[in-house]
């Protein structure tokens, strides 16, 4: 009796023990296998620029008033010393640079701006309509010695189209694609570029026409998802523009014909979410937020490309926010009264401006477009902005309040590299009393070193293979 | 007709015990022999009985034919004399000589007649009644079983091809014509040669099975010898048996006999350990030695035939015939006759009550079979598919199954690991156990996928088989199949192809069924009012196959190996008298896991690196990141159910909470409370076994693609199950055989408990079989993994190994460095320490192995990424799975690499350069490859300025190289790889990996295992083989 009390108390002691233990433990103490990280060094740096516009189609290539090929042109690269030829633009063994162009005449009058990049492997373009009037030029580059390859994928206001256009691009080279010729009659586009080897330069011409006149032409440059971001400037002041000589009757027809009226400028936001998202929207001036009856929480589809349009009249910014990583990027379109033309008839000029990540602390950097250009600069905190030039030294310096965007004067030259650290966004403005407009984003290269992060795995780990 | 002379010869040394019955039967013969010679030999002391006449002489003399020669040398003859030679173990009954005489009388052509021999503590059972021998061989067939009752049935036998001499009336005039006793039989055959003399010379021998005489046997159960029993004299038989067969061999059969003796040896080697008669496995290993001593006595015993005109035909009827042999082989070696009398037949009532008990049993299997064949097929519907589709089972941890079984060989022979750079692998017992799947028709891809497919079935009739031992309930045993077949930690383990667990779980439940056997750890079925009937006797083999099961499963899962140790001993001193055989189970498994013991004795004294070698994970595996009670206890995992069944949660709990209740409670019983006591222990030392898992590295990185993981705590949970079921079923074993109500509520309340237990169990399958289930990591892909021409180069001459570089999802880049079509980890880990030391093999000095993550980063990201490192460990090429694009981007930019080109299945880049290779001599200005095997090389030519031979491998102990035969000397290498120095002059150099240490445990594994396997067969024996 007692050899069995003591075995069975003994044999209860021992599951006691052994259950405790396996309670203590419950939990593996490490993960494994760890994740390796490692810095590495990124090669030298290496700019293109996608070159002069042109006309996508319809250059009858004749003179006078149908003509539509411009004949006035101007078309400058500012940033890097020296340049080369890739393909259609140009490139540079530099970090960054910017492109300006201006046009006098032609189906593509206009001004048209963009900060040139550093190839890139996966990056969005936030811009373009492919409807009756509407032209979306693609043009890739590829400044890097190796071949790359890329595949664009097109989204529209019905999603995402599931013909992809590939593109192999030499080193050197740069192509580029009509976008009409493969997604026609899309009132809103996004597009998605990856790139193999060592990545490419993408950029997007976004012309447009009103019957015979122009419509606005610019450069739409690389966005990026987030949740929380800001488009720093729309609208940008600018005035609708009478011109005298349209005014006074000076017209093809010859004939005397009352002044229109020039419609004040529109902005457009445009937003895909390639998951799918909540978005809200808001509207913010000078003073701060301003009331927009929009403003309320958008359900976007994934893939699917909203327009929306944006009741202001003078400079803002919009921000946006929301539960999953969003793109975003405003069209601001300046009416003018035409060069020539019938008396009804209006000409335009448009930029875009992609929103930029305003909750991670960031080095944005650009290239002054020209003297004439404006910094406009949100910011989602009430913070003493400082534009810094090329050597750190300040170039510009603001207080803004929070959630507000304004206008920073500042000293540097044309051509001269600015960078602003924080969480603001900004970008160039440049505007002629002429009703042309044109805007430059500055781009992140304040990476000095690539990341890897590596670990060891059985192969095949999954269903690849 | 006058009373012949009858000179009765006794001869003893003293030493019988029996002697002095001996004398007192002569003296209460009824007829005397006309005189009696008592010769003793070696200066013993004899007491003769006073009512005896007898000649007491003194000689000495060797042996018993010594002995007799001896005597009859100076007693001199008369005509017609009849020699009675008795030993002293041999008391003959009162009327034998009388009949004896008599039949001599009758038969006058009759050399020699002899007398019944039988037991001498019990007359009535038979000994001896003449022997005969097979024409070709000369197998000796005794004409009667022993200890056949005798009842007169065999009193019709006259003639005979030999008798017995002992107790045997011998004409005197033949007996010196043929030569006497031949003394080179060293009294074993000794009668058996001078009877088949007396026929081959034209007498007659008769026995006379109604003169009976009493034979203790002395020199056949070597009762003069310091040991005792009929196996210490097995040899001396044998060797004489041989010793017949060659003297009496026309000239043409000496050659087929002499090479029929290594075949009979290992034969009968092989039969005695399956008899688990290791001794006499030893003495047929010395039959050989000592015939080779025998040879000068056999040509003696030939010669003799010619000199004593022993050449005459024998008639054929005085052979045994092949029927005689094969009824004597089974009557003296496997004991057919002493098991076909000693079973009992039950009576008709108790038949009808069996019978009815084996219908409810295989009602109970039936139903078993039919739900574990269906769960089988429900779990492993997508590997039955790709079975058939010649796709494999892959995964993460796992890599690739469909491996070569010279790969799977290798790795078992030479110990050596060839994963990523390679490694002294602490054995090859894990891939050894792989090497039977490896041999399945279609490979290891098939024999893994169906070990995965199988094991549930599998899993559930065996745990049916073992749960018969403790009770006879039939849907207790079905129950108790359910539960452990579904247990939910193993059907994780199948679904996540953790084939090493998935083995041991199974191999748990062997080895329970086979312990029960060997200890005799069994119920009968109850008959006539809850009595059990008898149960078969405890089983040598079943503790062998014991050994065998518990040695799978510390192959497959090393970290039972010691908690089965302590279990073994625990459970071998609750097994009494066999206790040594219980304990012997232990033997196996640690002789195989030897090298690991070992492996963690060089960590010690930190007591957490000794703790992760023994817990290590030598086959395919995830790292584990659950909660480890809840594996311990069988909770099912519902992440692997369907989202919409989550909420069922309890329902996978329920199984585990159960069955480990029932255990404790168990503990309560009067009846059962040891079964139940041993229950617990293996219950705790299972939760014991699943803390110590999940809290171990069971591997540690290789800096080639194998990274470190915490091992599987489910195979601790098996053994908690086990022991769980254990201690329940061992109760309910119990429960049925007891009266009263006390009993009859328990057993209808563990019939409720089984049913909800099992009906959980059945639940959980149909969870994880249901659509929209994950039940595991594993995945099927097709066989190749790697582009096609890609393996070409890993198998080449120059055994480049390849760089896998994946993208995840998450940004991340995952790297493998292979040496085949895919991860190895199906056949083996690479087995380094925490610093890069060698666990394996006789060890050596830590290596500082770079690991190659940091070329990695850069060559992912950079296109001016400096490769070198890939070229010094042997990487001449590179594949970038698909979806890596972004790796693909720095590949094509660097200038060190070419694209070779891209498919479905990868992007393929090379080395620029060309000469990658396994091996190769550096010299000052270039690099020779040299030709490479996974752990050997050459012979390739070394340059005439001579140089240094580098093998792309880290350090170790075992490798050597040499010129023209030639050590090298090893010199030390900047990166820690093996390097030679090769001196001026060129020459053949060759070299290999060979681990001293290695190949004793390897052999000694072998014999092992091969004992065990040999041993675990049922083959039954005889009374006189196991004596």
């Amino acid at each position: 009796m007692i050899r069995r009390i003591v075995v069975s108390a003994g044999a209860l002691a021992v599951v006691t023990a052994s259950a405790a233990a396996t309670i203590i433990v419950a939990s593996p103490p490490l993960e494994m296998p760890t994740p390796m990280s490692f810095e590495i060094e990124p090669p030298a740096p290496v700019v293109a620029c996608p070159g002069g516009q042109t006309v996508p189609v319809g250059d009858v290539g004749t003179g006078g008033d149908l003509a539509s090929e411009p004949t006035v042109r101007t078309l400058d690269v500012w940033g890097p010393t020296s340049t080369r030829a890739v393909g259609l633009g140009l490139g540079a063994d530099d970090a960054i640079a910017v492109q300006t162009e201006r046009i006098a005449d032609g189906d593509i009058e206009g001004w048209a701006a963009l900060t040139c990049a550093q190839p890139s492997f996966d990056q969005w373009l936030v811009g373009g309509a492919t409807t009756l009037g509407s032209s979306t030029r693609l043009v890739l580059s590829n400044p890097s010695t190796a071949p790359t390859e890329v595949t664009v994928t097109i989204y529209g206001p019905l999603g995402a189209r599931e013909d992809q256009v590939l593109l192999p691009i030499a080193p050197g080279d740069s192509v580029q694609r009509l976008i009409e010729g493969v997604a026609t009659q899309m009132s809103a586009i996004v597009l998605r570029v990856e790139a193999t080897g060592p990545g490419v330069v993408a950029a997007l011409q976004d012309s447009r026409l009103e019957g015979f006149q122009p419509a606005g032409t610019t450069w739409v440059g690389a966005s990026a998802p987030a949740t929380d971001s800001a488009i720093p400037v729309v609208n940008a002041d600018a005035q609708a523009v009478r011109n005298d000589d349209a005014a006074s009757g000076n017209t093809d027809t010859g004939s005397a014909t009352p002044a229109v009226a020039i419609p004040g400028p529109a902005v457009t936001v445009r937003l895909m979410a390639p998951d799918g998202a909540r978005v809200e929207l808001s509207l913010v001036s000078p003073e701060g937020i301003e009331s927009w009856s929009v403003g309320q929480a958008i359900t976007l589809d994934p893939g699917v490309v909203t327009d929306i349009d944006v009741p202001t009249d003078r400079l803002g910014a919009i921000e946006v926010r929301s539960d999953e990583p969003v793109l975003a990027s405003a069209r601001t379109v300046v009416a003018r009264a035409p060069r020539e033309g019938l008396a009804a008839d209006v000409a335009y000029d448009h930029t875009w401006v992609p929103a930029m990540d305003v909750r991670t602390p960031t080095t944005l950097s650009a290239v002054v477009p020209s003297d004439g250009a404006r910094l406009a600069v949100y910011s989602p905190v009430a913070a003493q902005v400082e534009v810094l030039g090329d050597a750190d030294e300040v170039v510009g310096s603001a207080d803004i309040a929070a959630r507000t965007v304004q206008w920073v004067p500042i000293t540097a030259a044309q051509g001269a590299r600015i960078h602003i650290e924080g969480v603001s966004a900004w970008a160039f403005v440049m505007t002629s009393p002429d009703g042309y407009i044109a805007s430059a984003a500055p781009v992140d290269i304040s990476t000095t070193f690539l990341t890897a992060t590596v670990l060891p795995d059985t192969y095949p780990a999954s269903g690849g293979g | 007709m006058s009373t012949p002379y009858v000179r009765a010869v006794l001869v003893t040394d003293g030493r019988s015990e029996h002697l002095s019955a001996t004398l007192a039967a002569l003296v209460a013969l009824d007829e005397q022999p006309s005189i009696l010679h008592i010769v003793v030999t070696g200066g013993a002391n004899v007491d003769v009985p006073e009512a005896l006449a007898a000649d007491v002489r003194r000689v000495d003399a060797p042996t018993y034919a010594d002995a007799l020669s001896g005597l009859l040398d100076t007693a001199g003859a008369r005509e017609g004399e009849l020699l009675w030679l008795l030993h002293d173990d041999t008391a003959p009954h009162a009327d034998a000589l009388a009949r004896l005489v008599a039949t001599a009388t009758k038969r006058p052509r009759a050399a020699v007649v002899g007398a019944g021999h039988v037991r001498w503590n019990d007359a009535s059972r038979l000994v001896n009644l003449g022997t005969t021998v097979s024409k070709v061989g000369a197998r000796r067939v005794a004409l009667v079983v022993e200890d056949d009752i005798n009842q007169g049935q065999h009193d019709w036998r006259e003639d005979v091809m030999a008798v017995s001499l002992a107790g045997a009336l011998v004409r005197r005039e033949a007996f010196e014509a043929l030569g006497r006793l031949d003394a080179g039989y060293e009294g074993f055959g000794d009668s058996l040669e001078w009877c088949r003399r007396a026929w081959a010379a034209g007498h007659d021998v008769v026995i006379e099975p109604r003169a009976h005489v009493r034979h203790a046997q002395d020199g056949l159960y070597g009762a003069r010898s310091r040991r005792g029993g009929r196996g210490s004299t097995h040899a001396r038989r044998r060797v004489s048996e041989w010793h017949h067969a060659f003297a009496w061999a026309p000239w043409w059969a000496v050659l087929p006999l002499i090479l029929l003796i290594p075949l009979s040896v290992a034969l009968r080697i092989v039969a005695r350990l399956a008899q688990n008669v290791p001794r006499r496995a030893l003495a047929e290993l010395s039959v050989p030695l000592l015939l080779i001593a025998r040879a000068p006595a056999i040509m003696r015993t030939s010669a003799a035939h010619r000199a004593v005109g022993a050449t005459g035909p024998i008639e054929d009827r005085l052979f045994a015939s092949v029927r005689q042999v094969i009824d004597a082989v089974r009557h003296r070696e496997l004991g057919t006759f002493e098991r076909s009398r000693a079973s009992r037949v039950p009576s008709e009532m108790v038949k009808a009550e069996l019978d009815a008990a084996a219908a409810r049993q295989r009602l109970s299997l039936l139903t078993t079979t039919a739900i574990a064949a269906l769960a089988s097929v429900a779990v492993g519907l997508d590997y039955m598919r790709a079975l058939v589709a010649g796709k494999m089972v892959a995964g993460p941890g796992i890599g690739s199954t469909d491996l070569a079984f010279q790969t799977v060989w290798t790795r078992a022979w030479t110990g050596w690991a060839d994963v990523g750079f390679g490694s002294a692998g602490i054995d090859g017992a894990y891939a050894g156990l792989m090497a039977p799947f490896a041999a399945f028709p279609g490979g290891l891809r098939v024999g893994i996928g169906v070990l995965l497919i199988a094991s549930p079935f599998v899993a559930a009739l065996l745990a049916w088989w073992a749960a018969g031992h403790a009770t006879r309930g039939p849907w207790i045993r079905a129950a108790v199949a359910l539960v452990f077949g579904f247990w939910p930690p193993f059907l994780a383990a199948v679904a996540d192809a953790r084939v090493g667990p998935v083995l041991a779980h199974v191999a748990l439940v062997a080895a329970a069924v086979a312990l029960a056997r060997a200890a005799g750890w069994r119920r009968g079925e109850l008959v006539a009012g809850r009595i059990e009937s008898p149960t078969p006797a405890p089983s040598p083999s079943a503790g062998l196959a014991a050994a065998l099961a518990v040695t799978v499963a510390t192959v497959a899962q090393p970290v039972l190996l010691l908690p089965v140790a302590v279990i073994v001993a625990v459970l071998g001193a609750m097994a009494g008298r066999l206790r040594w055989r219980v304990w012997a189970i232990a033997t196996v498994p640690i002789v195989v896991g030897l090298p690991g013991l070992a492996a963690a004795a060089r960590l010690a004294p930190d007591a957490n690196l000794v703790a992760s070698v023994l817990a290590r994970e030598p086959g395919p595996g995830e790292a584990f990141t659950g909660s480890a009670w809840r594996v311990a206890l069988g909770m099912a995992d519902t992440s692997r159910w369907p989202s919409t069944l989550g909420a069922a949660w309890p329902i996978g709990i329920v199984g585990g909470v159960a069955v480990v209740a029932c255990a404790i409670a168990a503990i309560a019983s009067r009846r059962a409370w040891q079964t139940a006591a041993a229950g617990l222990v293996v219950m705790a030392a299972g939760g014991a076994v699943a803390a110590w898992s999940a809290h171990a590295t069971a591997a540690w990185p290789d800096g080639a693609g194998s990274g470190a993981i915490s091992g599987w705590p489910g195979t601790g949970s098996s053994l908690v199950l086990v022991g769980a079921l254990v201690a329940a079923a061992g109760a309910h074993g119990t429960l049925l055989a007891g009266d009263g109500t006390r009993f009859a509520v328990g057993r209808v309340l563990s019939a409720a408990v089984a049913t909800v237990a099992a009906g959980a169990s059945v639940a959980v399958i149909v969870f994880v079989a249901w659509p929209g289930s994950q039940p595991g990591s594993a995945t099927t892909v097709g066989t190749h993994v790697l582009p096609l021409a890609v393996p070409l180069e890993q198998e080449g001459l120059a055994r480049q190994r390849v760089l896998v570089l994946a993208s995840t999802g998450d940004g991340e880049v995952t790297y493998s460095v292979l040496t085949h079509d895919g991860s190895s980890h199906a056949i083996g880990r690479a087995e380094w320490g925490p610093e890069g030391e060698p666990l394996g093999g006789s060890g050596g000095e830590t290596v500082a192995i770079d690991t190659l993550a940091p070329t990695v980063a850069e060559a992912v990201r950079s296109g001016a990424a400096d490769l070198s490192a890939l070229r010094e460990w042997g990487i001449g090429t590179v594949v970038v799975a698909p979806g890596g694009t972004r790796i693909q981007g720095a590949l094509d930019q660097n200038a060190s690499l070419t694209l070779v080109g891209g498919s479905e299945i990868g992007t393929t880049y090379r080395l620029d350069g060309g000469n990658v290779s396994r091996a190769w001599f550096a010299t000052d200005d270039e690099r020779l490859a040299v030709k490479s095997l996974v752990t050997s090389g050459g012979p390739t030519e070394s340059p005439t300025e001579g140089g240094t031979l580098v093998i792309a491998t880290p350090s170790a102990i075992g490798w050597t190289a040499q010129l023209d035969g030639h050590e090298l000397d090893r010199v030390d290498d900047p990166l820690g790889r093996v390097a030679f120095d090769v001196p001026p002059g060129g020459g053949a150099v060759t070299y290999e990996y060979r681990d001293p240490a290695q190949r004793w445990w390897w052999w000694a594994s072998l014999a092992a295992v091969a004992w065990a396997l040999i041993g675990s067969v049922p083959l039954r024996r005889s009374k006189e083989v196991a004596e």
